[in-house]
Order: structure tokens, then C-alpha cells, then sequence
């Protein structure tokens, strides 16, 4: 329950003829977590990776452009065939062309949209924009303010530059300023330190005055909108046709290219190739046979003992993942330490059950979550914090009902006698649990310290979490002695020091920390802080705005709104709060005690089919 | 209508706010360094986010102390 799957480092020799076949076996069994070899022997080069890594650059470009439709599972083709299949597919360089054409008249738009404006601008100044070109005139457009067209004119003029310049109002602060100047002459030093912003009169869309070009920038436009239907409707077509087949494609060249890649970690001689990686060590037997019967005992197997980390492997039933995923977020546990993924599952409902401890808020809290997990994919971060979220909704709901709380009020007495616990009149009572709660988290990081030293030899840190464990427990008993009067608090707190003197010593340069011995514990007292603020104020709202009808209809809407606004806002604090606070008790508190973290996990070379059917040939 | 005053009792009031005001000043001033340099971070690397969060709440234990000690106060001084 607290450790990792044990693992099996293996190295096997099979012969190199027969690689296509081992590696297509191996990526079948998908048990196999693959290492580089560290033998001194020669690199496997993958003679197809090439070709296969650019077919699938062809396909993945096809299946882009064309709309997702149903897949209906394929044969599944040996590689030689699929590579040929792929190079006679005509209709993948069709769906190319139409996509090309689609872009191309996509970034066209944007040329039209900019002659537009241009052409708008000139509305009412008589130009002709076929005529802006002459082998003695130059032609320049800006947009600009009424102060730089004022300065630009004049610096023409200063610098007996012999022009044409129009000027037009556009808005409120805009200029348009047209100049036609001798082309022999240069305007840059006129228009140095100007606000201009030039305008592209040489557009293929300028054509004859602003008014005929806008006429024939809506034919184009009308030309080519009808001609982006057209491509769509190919493209749908396209799809409806081919998409599932270039699916299939995608999958058979994905699987052929990991197999492809695996090459890379292989070592070979003139007639054998060796492959190394992890299994799980329960497996080693039952894999052997597998191999064995496959290559008809043409193989060699040894286990291997060298100093590499195994990687981690976890079995936990599916409605708990979301814990491993929110774990790996933190860091993967290390298969040679205690993993605290159960301890997390456990206690961090029950932190945020705590903290929230309302029936309403609960019920809201597992349908957000519910909504967020269906608006997500599974791999995201946030699925997998719903799905948490879920499962501490239900402890929320627990302890809301302990604590009878029902958005702030309560309610338990109209169907149950039961009476669990009050917020305010059993503070000291929580706060002493709360409290008693952290010291067990805490008493247990250390004792998973202790272990994972001692397991590592480590026997002077080892001892030094052996003598925290005994600090803290006689430091409670000399505490509880100085609340209650007792005679034996004089001994039990030079106990506490003398303790805390051994754990400085042992522990070297982890004595700084010695003062997280009691402040740690003492953290968990932040449950009945943030609980007690959560009841406090959804009580003070449901005081001052339980919507009655004592206003008449309007007041009772207004009070309405403000109710249900306010315990929104108090139910959103409690929910981020929950989680954060939930997820810090144990990451700092618990988790700094003993958890180094930084494994890797299994990652077993395989691979799943779901567009195209298995096939034992292959 | 003259309300008598507990003189130890507002005393201790005044104390137990003392401590939650400390605490909570404490944790504001830590909290603006982490929170400015937590969002230097996320603006290079917006999946960190979720470490800055569990970093940017560390402080708040100060908080929390300051809250153990005034509850501590106000049971001693029976306000609670």
C-alpha cells in the first residue's frame, strides 16, 4: 500500500534477423519499459524512420485540413504496403491543392480588406489610382494629424521640393495626405521626426477612383467567397471519403514509427541485438515464457542488478488516478521510497471537507466539478482536479452535516436528533483535534523518514527522525502539563530540550528546522480557521440578507440577488481555499518530513490500437 | 442605556487582535515579494501556476499562529 510495484531490470539478446519481428512482439507485449544498453557494442540504425516519419508528415497535413468524421476500424497493413498505399494515394495531393487554394485566398482577403480601407479613405478626393504611376512623378500617401501635414508642407517647401499635396480630414484626429513630388528627389528628410504612417499605395487592388475600386473589391470578394464554398464542399467530400482511411494511415505509421525510434536504444554485433529495460518484477517469469515461445527459444534473458532508479509503477483502482496525476504534478515518488499517495487520499478530503464543512456548498462543489471533468479532456490538469474535487465534495457534504450547516443554516433538527458538532461553542474542542490531527500527520512524516534512511543505511539521520518523533511526543506531554497544572511539567520540558539538543546533533544541517517540530503541528489549526470563517459568514448573510417580503416584491428580489451573490462569493473563497490549503498540509507539512520525490514513471513501450484491428501477422 | 465594560476582558480583546493583525500583516508583506516574483514566473511558464499557488499560501501560517494565539487569549479571558 505505501511502496511501489517492485521492478525487474532485464537484458535479452535475440538474433539481429529477426529484429522487425522482436521489436513488433516486444511493442505487443507492452510490458517492457526500455533503456539504452550500456554495453560497449555497436548502434541498431533504423533503416525506415525516414521514410516513415515523412509519411506521416504527409498524412498529418491531409487530415488537418479536412473535418473529423466516423472512423471505421481498418486492416491493419504490414509497413511495406502501408508506405506504398500512402505514395499511390492521389487524392492526399488533391486535398493538398484545395487547401493551398483555401489559404491563398484567405491571406487575399486580408489584401482586400487593406485596399478597402485605403480606398475609403480617398472617398470624395478625385484621384485615379491606375494613374499613380509616372516615370517623372513619385507618389507618396500617409495618414497623419492636422499638425505633421502642416510641418510636412512646410519642410517641402523649405527644402524647394516642387509638389502636389492634397489633404483630407478623415476623423476627428486623422489627416490623409496625398504627395506627388519629381521622382529625382528624396522627401525622407521632409518627413523626419513626423508622425506618418504610410500608406501601400501600389495595392493590385487599387484600380481607377476610390469608388470603382470598392465596386471591384465586392466583385472579387463575391468571387472569392463563392470559390471558398466550393473548396469546403470539396474538402467535405474529401473527408466523408477518405478521412477514415488516412486515419488509419496516421495509426499503423504512429505505431510503425515507435518501433522505428526503439531502435535508438538497441546495441548489436555482427548477429545479435540486446535489448535492456524494466518489468514488473511479478511479470519476469511469465514474460520469459512469452519471449521464449516467440523466438522458439532462440533468445538469451539475464536479470540485472546495476545502481539505476527503477521507475514507478502504481496500481490503484481508476476512480483514484486523479490523485496519482495531481502527485506527479507535485513530483512522481521514487520506487525505492515510501509512497504517500494513500495518506494524501485520505486526508486530503477530509481537510477539505473540514474547511468547507456545508451540506450546500458540497452539493455545489460536486456539481462543478462534475461540469468541469465533462467540459475537459482527461489529460488535463484540470480534469483531474475536478474529479478530486468530486470525491471532496462528498466529504464536504459529511461534515456539513456533522456540523449541521446548510448554506449557513440549520436545519438538522427538522428531520434527525442527531447533534454532531458546533463551530463556534467547540472551537477549543476542534482546535485541540486539529491540532492532535497535525501532530499525527507529523509524527508520521517523520517515522516514513526514519524508514526510508534506515532502508538506505543512513542510521545517524535515521536516528535523528527516531529522536523528532520523541521530542514532539514529550514536548505534547510537558504542553498538556503546563495547561492542566501537573506537577510533571518541569521534567517533561528538559525532556523536550534534551530531545531537541540529540535531534540538532543528529541531524547536522537540518537543525534549522528544528522549529518546525512545533510550528508544523500547530499549522493544522488553519482547518478551524478557515471552517470558522466560512460558517461565520454564511451566518452573518443568512442574518442580515434572508430575502423576506417585508420590502414587497422588489426588496424581496434585491435581497435575493444580494443572498445568493454574497454565498457565492463565500462559497468560491472556501472552495479555493480547501483545495489549496488541503493540498499544502500535505506537501509541506507532511510530505517535507521524509519525500524526496524525482522518480520517473513506467512508461512500457506499447501502444494502442482503435482505428485499425489487431493483427497477429503483423 | 450605559453598557458596563469587562476592562480585562476588552483588554484581552484588544490583544487577541493585536495577534491576528500581526499575523496577518506578516503574511502580506511575505506574500507581496512571493506573489510578485510568482507572477514573473507564471508569465514565463504558465503551467507552474499551480506550484506559485501552493508557494504564495506558505506564509500563511503567520496568520494562523496569530489566530491560535488570539483564540488562546479569548479563552483565557472567557470572551469565548
Amino acid at each position: 500500500m505505501l511502496s511501489t510495484e517492485p521492478m525487474q531490470k532485464v537484458r535479452m539478446l535475440f538474433l539481429d534477423q529477426e529484429r522487425d519481428g522482436v521489436v513488433a512482439f516486444l511493442h505487443k507485449q507492452g510490458i517492457l519499459d526500455l533503456r539504452r544498453s550500456k554495453l560497449e557494442l555497436g548502434e541498431v540504425q533504423s533503416t525506415t524512420a525516414t521514410e516513415i516519419s515523412n509519411s506521416l508528415i504527409r498524412v498529418n497535413g491531409a487530415l488537418q485540413l479536412l473535418k473529423h468524421t466516423q472512423i471505421k476500424q481498418s486492416e491493419t497493413l504490414k509497413l511495406e504496403t502501408l508506405i506504398q498505399r500512402i505514395k499511390g494515394a492521389s487524392y492526399i495531393e488533391e486535398i493538398y491543392g484545395l487547401g493551398e487554394g483555401r489559404r491563398e485566398i484567405e491571406e487575399d482577403f486580408a489584401n482586400l480588406e487593406y485596399a478597402q480601407r485605403i480606398a475609403s479613405s480617398f472617398l470624395g478626393v478625385e484621384i485615379d489610382f491606375s494613374k499613380l504611376h509616372s516615370n517623372a512623378l513619385a507618389f507618396k500617401s500617409f495618414v497623419t494629424d492636422k499638425r505633421s501635414a502642416e510641418k510636412l508642407s512646410e519642410a517641402l517647401k523649405r527644402g524647394k521640393i516642387r509638389n502636389n499635396l492634397i489633404s483630407k480630414k478623415i476623423d476627428k484626429k486623422s489627416f490623409l495626405v496625398l504627395i506627388a513630388y519629381d521622382k529625382t528627389l528624396s522627401i525622407e528628410d521632409a518627413a523626419k521626426g513626423l508622425k506618418l504612417e504610410e500608406i501601400d499605395l501600389k495595392s493590385k487592388y487599387l484600380i481607377g477612383t476610390p469608388e470603382q475600386t470598392i465596386a471591384n473589391i465586392k466583385k472579387v470578394r463575391e468571387g472569392y467567397t463563392q470559390s471558398l464554398k466550393e473548396i469546403e464542399r470539396k474538402l467535405l467530400e474529401m473527408g466523408n471519403r477518405h478521412y477514415s482511411e488516412l486515419s488509419s494511415f496516421k495509426e499503423m505509421l504512429e505505431i510503425e514509427s515507435q518501433r522505428a525510434g526503439a531502435s535508438a536504444v538497441f546495441k548489436r554485433t555482427e548477429k545479435v541485438f540486446v535489448v535492456e529495460g524494466w518489468i514488473p518484477a511479478k511479470s519476469y517469469e511469465e514474460f520469459a515464457t512469452s519471449v521464449k515461445k516467440f523466438t522458439r527459444n532462440r533468445f538469451g534473458i539475464e536479470k540485472i542488478h546495476d545502481k539505476e532508479l527503477a521507475p514507478t509503477l502504481v496500481n490503484r483502482p481508476a476512480f483514484l488516478k486523479p490523485f496519482d496525476f495531481l502527485m506527479e504534478f507535485y513530483s512522481v515518488p521514487r520506487s525505492d521510497e515510501i509512497d504517500p499517495t494513500w495518506i494524501f487520499i485520505i486526508t486530503f478530503p477530509i481537510f477539505y471537507g473540514l474547511m468547507i464543512s456545508d451540506v450546500g456548498y458540497g452539493v455545489v462543489s460536486f456539481l462543478v466539478g462534475w461540469l468541469l471533468a465533462k467540459k475537459t479532456k482527461p489529460d488535463d490538469l484540470l480534469h483531474n482536479v475536478a474529479k478530486v474535487w468530486q470525491l471532496c465534495a462528498i466529504s464536504a457534504i459529511f461534515f456539513g452535516f456533522l456540523s449541521n450547516q446548510y448554506f449557513g443554516f440549520e436545519l438538522n433538527q427538522n428531520f434527525t436528533t442527531f447533534t454532531g458538532f458546533n463551530w463556534i461553542t467547540d472551537a477549543t474542542s476542534i482546535l485541540v483535534f486539529t491540532i492532535l490531527f497535525g501532530l499525527v500527520q507529523v509524527i508520521l512524516g517523520f517515522a516514513f523518514s526514519f524508514y526510508n534512511h534506515w532502508k538506505h543505511h543512513h542510521v545517524k539521520h535515521a536516528m535523528s527522525k527516531l529522536s523528532s518523533i520523541i521530542t514532539i511526543l514529550v514536548g505534547v506531554v510537558a504542553v498538556y502539563g503546563f495547561f492542566t497544572g501537573a506537577d510533571y511539567v518541569g521534567t517533561f520540558g528538559i525532556l523536550t530540550a534534551v530531545f531537541l539538543v540529540i535531534t540538532g546533533v543528529l541531524s547536522g544541517i537540518e537543525a534549522s528546522e528544528l522549529t518546525n517540530l512545533m510550528t508544523h503541528p500547530l499549522s493544522y489549526a488553519r482547518i478551524l480557521g478557515f471552517g470558522m470563517a466560512s460558517v461565520i459568514i454564511a451566518r452573518l448573510i443568512d442574518n442580515a440578507f434572508t430575502p423576506t417580503f417585508q420590502g414587497g416584491i422588489l426588496g424581496f428580489i434585491i435581497l435575493l440577488v444580494v443572498f445568493l451573490l454574497l454565498h457565492f462569493v463565500n462559497m468560491v473563497l472556501g472552495m479555493f481555499e480547501g483545495l489549496i490549503q488541503g493540498v499544502r498540509l500535505n506537501f509541506v507539512e507532511f510530505f517535507s518530513k521524509f519525500y524526496t520525490g524525482g522518480g520517473v514513471k513506467f512508461r512500457p513501450f506499447s501502444y494502442r490500437r482503435v482505428n485499425t484491428k489487431e493483427d497477429d501477422n503483423v | 442605556m450605559v453598557v458596563p465594560i469587562d476592562t480585562g476582558a476588552a483588554i484581552a480583546a484588544i490583544g487577541a487582535g493585536i495577534a491576528i493583525a500581526g499575523g496577518a500583516i506578516g503574511t502580506g508583506v511575505a506574500q507581496s515579494a512571493i506573489g510578485a516574483a510568482g507572477l514573473g514566473l507564471i508569465a514565463e511558464k504558465p503551467e507552474e501556476l499551480g506550484r506559485v499557488l501552493l508557494f504564495m499560501v506558505i506564509p500563511e501560517t503567520l496568520l494562523i499562529f496569530g489566530f491560535v494565539i488570539a483564540i488562546l487569549i479569548m479563552l483565557h479571558a472567557g470572551i469565548v
